[in-house]
């Protein structure tokens, strides 16, 4: 089996370990990453804030690319996932062309990893290819807005209570534990400009996190992991409490518990300590 | 005598009549915001029927000066300027999670992209013209380079906004851990970006 893949902006810079980890783990289950050729930004949610033509002809001029491949799409960021599949669904329901003028077939799918990893077939060979299972490690899974919102543009069927990641989990050996926080927001673009509304978000986040028996966060997205994982120093000054809860892309687990060389390089690069809860259990 | 001839006798009216004076400032409904609104974005904003699914739901609304159901009625009222002089367009974090509550399917996100562009030419506070800024840093970068660059629109924004020492502990941070690169990639096919952003400005004209 073969993907097109499309890392996006952060997966090539500030979440480079969630890209690290995605390549590693398609690899160890078989299934062929090519790179999208000269992919460009999908706008992320830039685009749509100044112009909603710039936020569909940006994320189209990579669907133009994919029309040409004989792959569907692979995405790992939320963000360019939902951009992407918002495009898909302006440009058949409005008849739109594609940037360069050329007729959008929909040839090749838009495809978000969550979902890819769920299929019947990936999940035998997530299965089979645990040699660590991660025992004793109990998260919660935090699925955020974009993997699930809205509907109508992610396909999501349960957008209130989603359980995909939760399962993937469960079949690494992990236990997920129930909470109520799977989709509240996190801040996302504010993280710069209004740090103090997103650390109050991230608070709640992890609040609920612990009050639900988890030790670590799994997410799917690189924008909740940056305002998850990157102000828990400055959150703990802040509101006069320790946060230091590890946050983990749910390719890290999978690479973790398929006993991957390659998977402790990847925790390195967390601003808070992703590696000391995994040794204390012996999964590292 | 009735309430009305006891009001021009200049007579104190009764408790009833008083119950039915307006309270506070009367509103002259402008309903040409709500077509124009409507037209533009192809939302049904005309159908909110005020039952707070979305302000209960939102994440932000704590900080909103008008939360969405306020923002959906003063849309219907043509309270422009009360519109346009509230933060919640820029406060607002596009997180869908009022419109996938809304029983009337109606999309807020897209109201408030639409809220961002109408404030465009008017003087905002420091704090939402901040978030203006990073946009707009984020988008150069990605007009220059086909690809954002963090750190480019990082830097851009500390510059414009002045926020110089705001976060550089959290930035050495992420340098040192190699998640910020000084040199940004550039697509091959850049001057295909250029023509994305210079055919989306002429549409909007």
């Amino acid at each position: 089996m073969m993907l097109s893949y499309y890392p996006g902006c952060s997966l090539e810079g500030s979440a480079n370990e969630y890209d690290r980890s995605t390549r590693s783990v398609f690899a160890s289950i078989g299934v062929e990453l090519k790179d999208l050729e000269d992919w460009n930004c999908c706008g992320a949610s830039s685009a749509h804030i100044f112009n909603e033509k710039l936020s569909i002809d940006l994320p189209a001029r990579n669907l133009q690319i994919l029309e040409k491949q004989e792959a569907d799409m692979l995405v790992s960021c939320a963000a360019c996932y939902s951009r992407m599949r918002k495009a898909v669904k302006v440009i058949k329901d409005q008849g739109l062309s594609l940037p360069d003028g050329s007729t959008y077939e929909g040839k090749n799918e838009v495809r978000f990893v969550l979902d890819v990893l769920f299929e019947d077939a990936m999940l035998k060979k997530i299965g089979e290819k645990v040699a660590v299972p991660l025992e004793g490690l109990k998260v919660v899974c935090y699925y955020g807005c974009l993997t699930v919102r809205p509907p109508r543009v992610t396909g999501a069927e349960q957008y209130e209570n989603p359980t995909r990641m939760d399962e993937i989990v469960e079949i690494l050996g992990a236990t997920a534990c129930q909470w109520s926080f799977k989709t509240e927001c996190c801040g996302a673009g504010l993280a710069l400009a209004r740090s103090d509304l997103v650390m109050k978000l991230t608070a709640k986040v992890m609040d609920m996190a612990q009050e639900a028996g988890a030790e670590a966060i799994v997410v799917v997205c690189p924008m909740c992991h940056a305002n998850l994982d990157m102000r828990q120093e400055e959150m703990s000054q802040a509101f006069k409490k320790t946060y230091a809860m590890p946050v983990y892309y749910l390719t890290e687990l999978i690479g973790l518990a398929h006993g991957l060389d390659e998977a402790p390089e990847w925790l390195e690069k967390h601003l808070t300590d992703a590696k000391g809860l995994l040794a204390g259990k012996g999964l590292l | 005598m009735d309430e009305e001839q006891k009001e021009q006798a200049g007579e104190e009216a009764s408790p009833e009549a008083a119950a039915r004076a307006p309270r506070g400032p009367v509103v002259t409904i402008d309903s040409s915001l709500v077509k124009d609104i409507e037209n533009e974005t192809g939302v049904n904003v005309g159908s909110c029927f005020q039952c707070m699914k979305c302000s209960s739901g939102c994440p932000l609304a704590f900080t909103m000066e008008l939360v969405p159901h306020q923002v959906m009625k003063a849309v219907q009222l043509g309270l422009k300027d009360k519109l346009l002089e509230a933060n919640t367009s820029w406060i607002c974090a596009t997180c869908y999670t009022c419109s996938v509550r809304c029983p009337n399917d109606i999309d807020i996100p897209r109201v408030m992209d639409h809220l961002r562009q109408m404030t465009e030419g008017r003087a905002l506070r420091k704090s939402e013209k901040d978030i203006k800024t990073f946009h707009k840093c984020f988008l150069k970068s990605i007009r220059r380079h086909g690809k954002a660059s963090e750190l480019g629109a990082i830097v851009g924004y500390k510059m414009r906004t002045g926020h110089f020492f705001q976060d550089m502990g959290l930035g050495m941070k992420m340098m040192s851990r190699g998640k910020l690169h000084f040199l940004p990639g550039n697509i091959r096919n850049k001057q295909e970006i250029k023509e994305i952003f210079r055919k989306a400005e002429e549409e909007e004209k």
